[in-house]
């Protein structure tokens, strides 16, 4: 596998105040960055109606954001959009700018300790190699954590998050700065969340679609809910541009 | 013509309404899923085929099927299903031209938008503020139909009335609600407007089928009809499908979202065209179903909700309960559908600096166009009071034909001379046969209209012009993209 510039999609609701935190445009430097502010409107409301109203409040805030990845030494791509459906826009988005993270931006203070939860489903190789780049030279630990439902489970986990620590240290992380914690936990999510709480930020890969997904929002939503942290989620490798009807 | 400048001066100093607000221009980019401009922002489409087509049949199918048969039937005879039948071919004749500019120009403010961009803002403006009022008086004839099938569910139900005519009054409850509803919901109405049309469609194919079968005689024990196809002339046939038109005005209403459709190009054409056909066909057989079972005459003492008593015919309380239940739904999705497609109107024509800009404003706690809600719940309640279901759907009809009439001219003109900019997906078969005979089936279908209707729209589409000739005379929009 050859090593991928990692593109980083930033999305913010640009009008709703959110804003990326110093702290996590800090961390990204080094990766491409897409800013994406965006503005979500009620049906009722055409996007171009929203455009010729807001556009400029928009543009403003965007172009200053982008002033603060400049100012840290980042550089960012921007990319304002109005829509209706938040889901679609940030697919798109990420398909067209070849975003391979994106990030669910959480206040942060530092950037200095990593949660990474290795799942069942997890692409242990990718997100790996996402965490290598995203860390670079800079002096970041990272926490490798597995929820077994079972106590049966713990060995089987330990053993995962070993073989995924010598992924990392393959790719050039430090191995004193890559620990790991297996815990049991029927709510694996809840699990990661309360993790989180010691961490800075959580790295993790896509969810997959399920009923729990569709109930209870996604886990990465879920984790950034509860943890209130940053969470960078990896995302599976598209094949193609497989477009969706609505 | 307008003593303006032809071509694209829109945007410079010269082209400004009273007010000094010249209208905001630039086309944008048609992409799949997004419409992006030059200075790099996107507007997202999210709208689907399925979308689409719920939005044309969602606003054509209260009309048609649970108010006007027995309407109709009084006064067509069974030759009423001919009646739709015309009806339906009229708007296949204009929704193929209408596709074409669509996909040509797929921006928000459907006919409106095509005709000020192909014949001028004077034509632009008259047709722009007369659709405004021709979706009010749309949305007034629906709630007004809502009204009669709320007062025959509580009738149903056994509540004593006590004498009152109580169909005005629920219709404009519904009005103010829906108004209100519109300004403060922001939740997705979209996906229950498609539950919504579905249920619809469920409710009517069965109605269709019993009714059919117990036709044939094969179900029940009808006592056949016999009643020769034109009882009451040929003549009436046309005046009742300038009538009933209005149970077809929805598929322009697809365009007024052109800005919002995924893949315009192949999805416009396939809802617009694909609504009209699917509510065509319903109405023609429901008319038909109708009339074979209970004989014009009856039908027309039934009135607004005849078609409960009909299903309640073939399927006892259970059909009756269902139809009611239908055209509960029908007539509020269609009322809703046409309220917000008036604000999207008005939208389009403050851009245009039409109407001071003021109008397109969105709330900013709701992120909701509360002040074009505004404009088209106020003068919908205004007209309810009147109740006069009839004339509410000739002038919503006069004034949305005189739009579609226009559109297919504005087709003629710009595929005469195509500018430069002119490259629609989609492009009208039998040309020019099909525009052409769009305009003329489009304004004769007016010329059978009632006196009283034809001068309340003649005098809508005179204030439009003298609002034009007022406010907005020094604007441009001829070919300002």
């Amino acid at each position: 596998m050859t090593e991928p510039e990692w593109t980083v999609l930033v999305p913010v609701q640009i009008l709703e105040g959110e804003t990326v935190p110093d702290a996590v445009i800090d961390a990204l430097t080094g990766l491409p960055v897409v800013v994406l502010g965006y503005h979500v409107l009620p049906e009722q409301t055409p996007p171009g109606q929203a455009r010729m109203q807001f556009e400029e409040p928009a543009q403003t805030k965007l172009d200053d954001l982008a002033a603060a990845f400049g100012e840290r030494g980042a550089s960012c791509e921007t990319r304002l959009v109005f829509t209706h459906d938040e889901e679609q826009t940030l697919d798109r988005v990420a398909e067209e700018t070849g975003a391979d993270a994106v990030l669910i931006p959480n206040p942060a203070a530092r950037i200095e300790r990593l949660l990474v939860p290795i799942g069942g489903e997890v692409d242990a190789d990718r997100i790996t190699a996402f965490v290598a780049a995203l860390i670079g030279a800079r002096n970041v630990d990272v926490t490798l954590f597995h929820a077994a439902e079972t106590e049966a489970a713990r060995d089987a986990g330990q053993s995962r998050l070993d073989d995924v620590r010598g992924l990392l240290t393959d790719r050039g992380v430090d191995a004193d700065a890559v620990r790991t914690e297996v815990t049991t936990s029927e709510h694996p999510i809840r699990a990661i969340s309360t993790a989180a709480a010691d961490h800075d930020a959580v790295i993790m890969g896509e969810s997959e679609p399920s009923l729990r997904a569709f109930l209870f929002g996604e886990a990465p939503e879920q984790v950034a809910a509860q943890s209130l942290g940053p969470v960078v989620v990896v995302r599976r490798p598209r094949d193609s541009d497989a477009g969706d009807e609505g | 013509m307008a003593g303006v400048p032809e071509e694209a001066t829109a945007g410079s100093g010269e082209s400004a309404n009273r007010d000094g607000e010249s209208p905001i221009v630039g086309a944008g980019e048609t992409e799949p899923e997004a419409t992006v401009y030059d200075e790099g922002t996107e507007l997202e489409r999210t709208i689907g085929l399925s979308g689409g087509i719920a939005i044309g049949v969602g606003t054509m199918i209260g009309a048609g099927i649970f108010v006007f048969p027995g309407i109709a039937a009084g006064q067509a005879g069974p030759a009423a299903a001919g009646s739709f039948a015309i009806g339906a071919v009229v708007a296949l004749l204009v929704a193929l031209p209408t596709s074409e500019l669509a996909t040509a120009m797929p921006r928000s403010g459907g006919g409106y938008y095509f005709i000020s961009r192909g014949m001028g803002s004077l034509f632009g403006a008259i047709v722009g503020l007369s659709l405004w009022f021709g979706l009010v008086f749309a949305s007034a004839f629906y709630l007004v139909g809502f009204g009669f099938y709320a007062e025959a569910v509580l009738t149903q139900f056994g509540v004593a009335l006590g004498g009152f005519d109580v169909v005005v009054p629920l219709a404009l409850l519904f009005g103010v609600f829906l108004t209100v509803l519109n300004v403060t919901g922001t939740e997705n109405a979209a996906k229950l407007q498609n539950g919504v049309v579905g249920v619809l469609l469920a409710i009517i194919v069965a109605f269709l089928t019993f009714g059919g079968l117990s036709s044939l005689g094969l179900i029940g024990n009808p006592e056949p009809i016999s009643e020769s196809f034109f009882s009451k002339g040929t003549f009436p046939v046309l005046t009742t499908a300038a009538l009933v038109f209005t149970s077809y005005l929805g598929f322009a209403q697809v365009a007024t979202v052109a800005g919002e459709i995924k893949d315009p190009g192949r999805n416009l054409p396939l809802a617009m065209v694909g609504s009209v056909l699917i509510v065509g066909v319903l109405y023609v057989a429901t008319i038909f179903v109708a009339v074979s079972a209970f004989g014009s005459e009856r039908l027309a003492t039934l009135g607004e909700t005849a078609m409960v008593t009909v299903a309640e015919s073939f399927l006892g309380p259970l059909g009756a309960v269902a139809i009611l239940i239908g055209g509960l739904l029908a007539t509020v999705s269609s009322a809703n559908a046409s309220i917000l497609s008036t604000s999207r109107a008005i939208y389009a024509v403050s851009k245009d600096a039409l109407l001071p800009r003021v109008a397109g404003r969105i709330n900013l706690r709701y992120g909701t166009p509360h002040v074009a809600l505004g404009l088209a719940g106020g003068p919908i309640l205004a007209l309810i009071l009147l109740g006069e279901v009839e004339l509410l759907a000739e002038v919503a009809s006069f004034l949305h034909l005189v739009m579609y009439g226009l559109i297919c001219v504005a087709l003629l003109a710009l595929r005469r001379d195509e500018p430069e900019w002119y490259d629609p997906d989609f492009r009208v078969p039998g040309y020019p046969a099909v525009p052409i005979l769009g305009a003329i089936a489009s304004f004769a279908l007016i010329g059978f209209m009632r006196p009283a209707s034809q001068a309340i729209g003649l005098g809508i589409m005179a204030l439009s012009a003298g609002w034009y000739f007022y406010y907005a005379r020094d604007v441009s929009l001829r070919g300002a993209l």
